[in-house]
Order: C-alpha cells, then sequence, then structure tokens
C-alpha cells in the first residue's frame, strides 16, 4: 500500500512538474512574439512544411470519415423516416467535433512528433547550443516561428477536412439516391448555425497552437543521446493527443454556459 | 596586457560528479591558449562554462571586463557576438546547405547592419581557407567527420570573432589537413589579433598555436607553461602526455 501511494505520489509530482515546466515555455514563448527580429520567413516556411506534409493524410482521412458516418448513421434515420436531416446531421458533427478533434490528433502525430524528432536533434547534435553562442535566440527562431506555423495551418487544414469529409457523406448519399450537390449542401447548410462554427474554429485555434507548443517543448527539453530524441517524440504525440481531449472538454462545456 | 577574459575560482559539477573545482585563468588579447587534459575531465564543460551555455556553481567570469552573470540574455547575445565557438561536433544546421550555414549566421551578426558586407566574397574566402569551395552546396549530411568539422571552423571565422573557442579543431583530421588548419589558426589570431582557447589532445597543434598550455586533471590545472617548458618538464604527470 505504501509503495502504491509513493508511486502515486510521485507520478503526480511529475505531471505537475511537467505542467510547470509547459507554463515557463510559454511565457518565454510569448515575450519572443513581441521581440525582434521576427522570424516571419522561417514561419512561412514551417507553415509551408506542415501542410504540405499533413494535407494528402488529412484528404483521404476526411474523405473516409464523411462517407463512413453516412454509412453507418443512415440506416438509423431511414428507419425513422428522416433521410432528409442526414445531410444535417453529418455537417454539424463533423463541423463541431469530429473534424476538429480527428484533424488535431493528425496532426499531433505528424507535425509534433516531428518537431519532437526535428529539434530534439538539434539539441543532441549542440546546433541549439551554436545558435545560442552566436547570440541568435532560439527559441524565437526555431520554436516561435514553429508554434505560429501550427496556430495558423491547423485551423485552415480542419476546414479543408471539413468540406471534404462533407463531399463524403455527399458522395455516401448518392450511393443510394440521386441527390445533386446544390440541394445537398443546402440542407446541410440550412442547419449549421455560427454557434456551430465559431466555437469550432476557436477550438482548433488553441489545437494548432498545443501540437507547436508540446511538440517543441518536447524537443527544446529532450536529454542527450539518440535514444532521447525517439522519447521526445513519442512523448510529444501522446503529450499533445492528450491536451487535445481536455481542451475539447473543456470548450466543450464553455460553449454549453452561452 | 589586456585581458578579455578572466575566471575567478569557479566550481561546476553536475550532481555528485565535481567537474571544476577551482579553475583560474586569464586569457589575454591576442593570446592562445591550449587547454590539454584526458578524455572526460571536464574541457568543454569549462569552454562552455565561459560562453554561458552551462550555468556554474561558483566563482567569476569576466569576459571584456562585464561579469557575465550579472548581464541580461540581450547583453549577453551582445558579448556573444564577439566570440565564436567550434564545436567538438561541429553543430551544423543540418537543414542547410554549407553554404547557408555560414550566412545565417553572417546576417545576423554585428555586421549585418553596419556595413554593406559582401556575404559572397566573405563566405567563399573562408570556404577556400578550409579548402572546401567545392562542397558549398552539399548538405551536412553530405559531408564526412573532418569535413563537417572544417565547415564548423569556418562558420566561427567567417564572424571574425574577438575570442575564439576552439574545442578539438583538429580531431578526426589527417595530418595534412590538421597542420594547415592549425597554421590557419595561427594565421587567424596574427591577422585580427584575436584571443583563443583551444581545446585540444593533438600536440603537434598544440606545439604550432599556443602561446601558453593548462594541463587539466582533476577539476584544476595541474601545470601549465609554453609548450617548450612542458615538453622538459620533469613532472612524471607532465610527462605522461608529452611522449
Ligand atoms: N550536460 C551534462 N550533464 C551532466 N554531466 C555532464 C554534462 N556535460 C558534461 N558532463 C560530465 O562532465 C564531465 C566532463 O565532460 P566534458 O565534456 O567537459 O569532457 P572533455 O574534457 O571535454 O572530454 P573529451 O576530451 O572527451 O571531449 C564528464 O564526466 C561528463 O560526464
Ligand atoms: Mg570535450
Amino acid at each position: 500500500m505504501q509503495i502504491r501511494t509513493n508511486a502515486l505520489v510521485s507520478s503526480v509530482k511529475n505531471f505537475l512538474i511537467e505542467v510547470g515546466g509547459i507554463i515557463d515555455f510559454t511565457v518565454l514563448v510569448f515575450k519572443q512574439f513581441f521581440k525582434k527580429p521576427r522570424e516571419h520567413k522561417e514561419m512561412i516556411k514551417q507553415a509551408y512544411y506542415a501542410g504540405n506534409k499533413t494535407f494528402p493524410l488529412i484528404a483521404i482521412t476526411g474523405f473516409i470519415m464523411g462517407l463512413v458516418l453516412t454509412l453507418q448513421s443512415r440506416p438509423v434515420l431511414v428507419e425513422f423516416g428522416a433521410e432528409s436531416l442526414l445531410p444535417g446531421m453529418i455537417s454539424v458533427s463533423i463541423i463541431r467535433e469530429i473534424g476538429p478533434v480527428i484533424t488535431a490528433l493528425l496532426c499531433a502525430g505528424k507535425i509534433g512528433s516531428g518537431y519532437g524528432a526535428e529539434i530534439g536533434s538539434m539539441r543532441v547534435t549542440e546546433q541549439i547550443d551554436a545558435m545560442e553562442v552566436s547570440g541568435i535566440n532560439p527559441v524565437s527562431y526555431i520554436v516561435a516561428s514553429r508554434i505560429m506555423a501550427t496556430t495558423i495551418m491547423v485551423p485552415i487544414l480542419v476546414l479543408l477536412a471539413d468540406a471534404i469529409a462533407i463531399y463524403g457523406s455527399y458522395v455516401a448519399v448518392n450511393m443510394y439516391s440521386d441527390v445533386n450537390f446544390q440541394l445537398f449542401y443546402n440542407q446541410a447548410y440550412n442547419t449549421l448555425s455560427f454557434k456551430d462554427l465559431i466555437p469550432a474554429t476557436f477550438k482548433t485555434i488553441i489545437f494548432g497552437f498545443m501540437i507547436g507548443l508540446i511538440g517543441s517543448y518536447k524537443g527544446y527539453y529532450s536529454k542527450r543521446g539518440t535514444e532521447a530524441v525517439g522519447a521526445a517524440a513519442n512523448s510529444a504525440v501522446v503529450t499533445s493527443s492528450l491536451a487535445i481531449f481536455v481542451i475539447d472538454l473543456v470548450v466543450v462545456q464553455v460553449t454549453e454556459l452561452f | 596586457m589586456e585581458a578579455v577574459i578572466k575566471i575567478r575560482n569557479l566550481y561546476k559539477s553536475f550532481g555528485t560528479n565535481e567537474v571544476l573545482k577551482n579553475i583560474n585563468l586569464t586569457l589575454n588579447k591576442g593570446e592562445n591558449i591550449v587547454i590539454l587534459g584526458r578524455s572526460g575531465i571536464g574541457k568543454s564543460v569549462l569552454a562552455k562554462c565561459i560562453v554561458g551555455l552551462l550555468q556554474f556553481d561558483k566563482g567569476s567570469i569576466e569576459i571584456f571586463n562585464q561579469d557575465i552573470s550579472s548581464l541580461s540574455s540581450d547583453e549577453l547575445d551582445g558579448i556573444r557576438k564577439k566570440m565564436g565557438y567550434l564545436f567538438q561536433g561541429g553543430a551544423l544546421y543540418d537543414s542547410k546547405t554549407v553554404r547557408e550555414n555560414l550566412e545565417f549566421p553572417l546576417q545576423r551578426s554585428r555586421f549585418a547592419e553596419a556595413d554593406n558586407i559582401d556575404t559572397n566574397t566573405r563566405v567563399e574566402e573562408v570556404l577556400e581557407n578550409v579548402g572546401l569551395l567545392d562542397a558549398q552546396h552539399k548538405m551536412p549530411a553530405e559531408l564526412s567527420g573532418g569535413m563537417k568539422k572544417r565547415v564548423g571552423l569556418a562558420r566561427t571565422l567567417i564572424l571574425q570573432p574577438e575570442i575564439i573557442f576552439y574545442d578539438e579543431p583538429t580531431t578526426g583530421l589527417d595530418p595534412v589537413t590538421s597542420k594547415e588548419i592549425s597554421q590557419l589558426m595561427v594565421r587567424v589570431q596574427n591577422k585580427y589579433k584575436t584571443s583563443s582557447l583551444i581545446i585540444t589532445h593533438d600536440l603537434k597543434c598544440a606545439k604550432t598555436t599556443a602561446n601558453n598550455i593548462k594541463l587539466l586533471r582533476n577539476g584544476n590545472f595541474y601545470a601549465e607553461g609554453t609548450y617548450n617548458e612542458l615538453e622538459n618538464s620533469e613532472d612524471e604527470v607532465v610527462k605522461q602526455y608529452f611522449n
């Protein structure tokens, strides 16, 4: 019993240290946003990489997501004679929840782990030290630019994923009945309100920020050695996936208040 | 003589591992000090404490008469722009080509705004000096260990620093290149009046470059003197290094 309590205490302690570390790091990064030189060029490069690297994956996943969701939901709605609600129902669930969360998880896996590994190996091979000794601020050049990049790109990728998923849903509906796209689109669009869009978009901005932040944090404070680089990448994915669910939960609860 | 670095009673340990114990060192303008010592004794740690990459536990370090532990990070960056550091492993930016590796620090150096420097000429000149002009468009991953080291050296020299830290500049190079690099280091010293701290195991390099040699042992300088003085020393420990 004693041993178990100790293990619990130490894991709670580790968790709190981790959270404290991430908060410290966030403050450090925020300071860079107000300092010169601003690394616009690097940010654009990173945003391009992030988008380019994940778009194919997100497009395919989005399409399948819309398709499968529709195929699964259709029989139930048909049973109740509510088939005409299908486009609206699917698009609401995609835009509110499934699109943002799935896309963010994919980005955490692809971009976040990439940052963990890349920055981790920069740490291990002393590239970060080299920047520091030549008076170049590594937090600004490496970290802030990447966090800005994901904060901008993840919401854009989510919008694209949503659109493709809704198209996937349209394809699924057309397997059974001949609906033209205009009609499908109108049905979907009429069900949506600002209340669906605003929190969803807001949420994706935070997801993007967290993916960049946690990936960079894990890499930046990576331990020395090759093994540590793998560990940084791995824990970047795990931690940011967890963060995505927690943020999702919080945003949903907060939205309910209004 | 004007001192550029003054270290007083420096201590540094990692947990229970006491690496540096009461180090005192003065580096004068235009002087080359070589630090000898066995692997894992703390030579790199000493250099990293001086440039502020590692926090030391006790003591003081003054660079250009400024106590570095009292400086803000911006002030420290200002001092760092006058220093160069050649890392043991080269530390090349692996997402940039050789050429970009040199251009990047130059664009952010203290020369960047000052005058209209001709980046191309400078890059080509230093690459020529280390014999790697042909490799300028290669990525670091395509270079051999010795080539990486030489690019690292070029990247350090391009900023014309006033103080240079060389962490094993000739390790892993063939004898001919080693000699050329050592001679280049002396030329840089004479031409720009740079002061350098050179960490090396290579006695030939030490002989060519050193004005003063210090032997680090058990966290402290065990012996010091010119190359000839140490070479002719009767001390058993010193003898081990010089034959
Ligand atoms: N970041 C660090 N964390 C913990 N211990 C460290 C760290 N850096 C160095 N050490 C320890 O400090 C000691 C000195 O290391 P250092 O790298 O200075 O050796 P060195 O004299 O440069 O050796 P070499 O000639 O092999 O490069 C070693 O025992 C090493 O384990
Ligand atoms: Mg070393």
